[in-house]
């Protein structure tokens, strides 16, 4: 534990040496929502519903889903499938802890940095949008969420892993990533709420794990998910998190019975 | 023309390349695809309960979705991975061997790379725009196909020069990680008619032009909204930021000192 604490420490650091990149990145978090929150205004100018939603609804799950976004993104797949490429992994499979737990710690350590950096943006967000949040949070459901971003976290990140480990096989991984980014879209609740599903599709939006990496929460807190369907969801998801975990290992394992030094 | 022989066979070497890759390819279409698919089913939703969001009915949304997506589509072509990769070689210092090379070094920087599995991307915006027109009884004319290719010009030309001016921000930041999240972002906000936010306030208006000229004023003008002659804006507009982007990158790059940058 003490090594992956090691380098995580090492992660933030090297974030926080690069002030300018951050104070961009503030910039454009703050840009993002806030466009975003304007454009959701205007559509509501006219009328306070739009097909069964309410402008409450939509202003606080899209002012949640950035936050939960900053939670539970895991990017692996821009990095890790360029270093099994070109071989620059070598450097670190020789080395004495697990490589899975190490990108682990890699990717928290980013996270928090990022997030040290996004919630003083989402907090100055929240002070002018709090009629629009307040109306839909409950904080009762906190704790219940935070599990699940905790949960939706790890089983994104060892999906991302899983998917990364495709470049021991397969030349570009790229088209992987874009695949991944529009099953979010779709599945994950990234581009619309999940409510929005007519009914005869919405079983599929339930069995498949995406939900959990932005929807799920963000219904938690907006006490839109009763806590029997919570207790129900609690299972599926930990499958879902050793499924991926499980494919993963298997993955890493074949992968590097094929890997050569100078690459795939 | 020494530039256009140069653009045909990066071109041809860039076109080798991706169909190495066949199967990236066609996902990538597929891709493409499903995701125009995903947002005019999200558009419609909207449109179950009102016949017009704004002004604008649903064909009308479905035009300037499908504008944007055409412009979206040139920009990844031939842009996107080149501007995106500033940061790198300028903190690698890669960049010195465009700046040794007998050719303008931000017409290399920008052109090297072209991702022509991006295709998809246009095509299907170009097929949302002929749905979108068919839908709204347009009949083809000269004053239709004249605003569209302008459009698509000044809106390309405009993209490119906002991306760039950020982009060239790298000289000055050792570590520009957020060009990604920036695109994201301005993607995001391009793809939805921008008058929604502006709401007609003239200062909203102009601290937006650069914006609203890629997509929303000819999406208007096509729609009759606001007059047709503002189609002799976009051109002076998209020269004025491209203009300002050049001389931005010109002055960034002499705080270029190599690898050490």
């Amino acid at each position: 534990m003490k090594k992956y604490m090691a380098y995580f420490r090492a992660m933030i650091t090297s974030h926080l040496e690069y002030r300018g990149a951050l104070l961009i990145w503030m910039l454009i978090e703050l840009i993002s929502v806030g466009a975003s929150v304007f454009i959701w205004l205007g559509i509501f100018s006219s009328s306070d519903q739009v097909g069964t939603f309410h402008v409450t609804d939509i202003i606080s799950y899209y002012f949640f889903l950035p936050i939960i976004g900053a939670f539970t993104s895991a990017s692996v797949t821009d990095t890790l499938p360029r270093e099994i490429r070109l071989g620059s992994i070598s450097a670190e499979i020789v080395k004495p802890y697990n490589f899975s737990y190490f990108r682990l710690a890699h990717c928290l350590g980013s996270k928090i940095t990022q997030l040290s950096l996004k919630i003083p943006v989402y907090l100055f967000i929240g002070f002018f949008l709090w009629a629009f949040i307040q109306a839909k949070l409950n904080w009762a459901m906190l704790p219940f969420a935070l599990i699940f971003v905790c949960l939706g976290f790890l089983m994104h990140f060892y999906f991302d892993y899983g998917l990364s480990l495709l470049a021991f096989w397969v030349e570009d991984v790229w088209s992987f990533g874009l695949l991944k980014r529009i099953l979010l879209l779709v599945f994950g609740g990234l581009a619309f709420p999940l409510s929005l599903v007519p009914k005869s599709f919405a079983w599929i939006f339930d069995v498949l794990p995406f939900k959990f990496i932005y929807y799920f929460p963000i219904a938690i807190l907006q006490n839109n998910i009763s806590q029997k369907e919570i207790l129900f969801s609690l299972p599926q998801i930990l499958f879902w998190l050793m499924f991926f975990y499980i494919i993963s290992r298997l993955l890493w394992s074949k992968g590097l019975s094929k890997y050569g030094a100078y690459g795939q | 023309m020494k530039y256009l022989h140069l653009l045909i066979s990066l071109f041809r070497n860039n076109l080798a390349r991706d169909m190495e890759y066949r199967a990236n390819f066609f996902l990538m279409v597929i891709s493409q695809v499903l995701w125009v698919v995903v947002q005019l089913a999200l558009i419609s939703v909207f449109f179950t309960s009102s016949s017009t969001i704004h002004g604008w009915d649903i064909y009308q949304l479905f035009l300037l979705v499908g504008m944007y997506r055409c412009i979206d589509g040139l920009f990844h072509i031939f842009f996107y991975r080149n501007l995106l990769d500033f940061p790198e070689i300028i903190r690698t210092g890669d960049l010195d061997g465009f700046l040794t090379k007998p050719a303008g070094t931000l017409f290399l920087a920008s052109t090297r790379y072209q991702k022509l599995n991006e295709v998809g991307t246009t095509l299907t915006g170009a097929g949302v725009v002929i749905f979108s027109l068919f839908h709204l009884h347009y009949q083809l004319s000269l004053f239709l196909v004249g605003t569209l290719f302008i459009s698509l010009l000044a809106g390309l030309t405009t993209v490119y020069s906002v991306i760039l001016m950020f982009s060239s921000l790298s000289f000055f930041l050792t570590r520009m990680t957020a060009l990604e999240a920036f695109w994201d972002m301005l993607s995001k906000t391009l793809r939805v008619p921008l008058d929604l936010i502006t709401q007609g306030n003239s200062l909203a208006n102009a601290l937006l032009l650069p914006l609203l000229i890629v997509v929303t004023i000819p999406a208007q003008i096509i729609t009759q909204k606001i007059s047709g002659l503002f189609i002799f804006l976009e051109i002076p507009c998209a020269l004025v930021f491209f203009i300002l982007a050049v001389r931005f990158f010109n002055f960034s790059l002499r705080h270029y000192s190599s690898a050490s940058s």
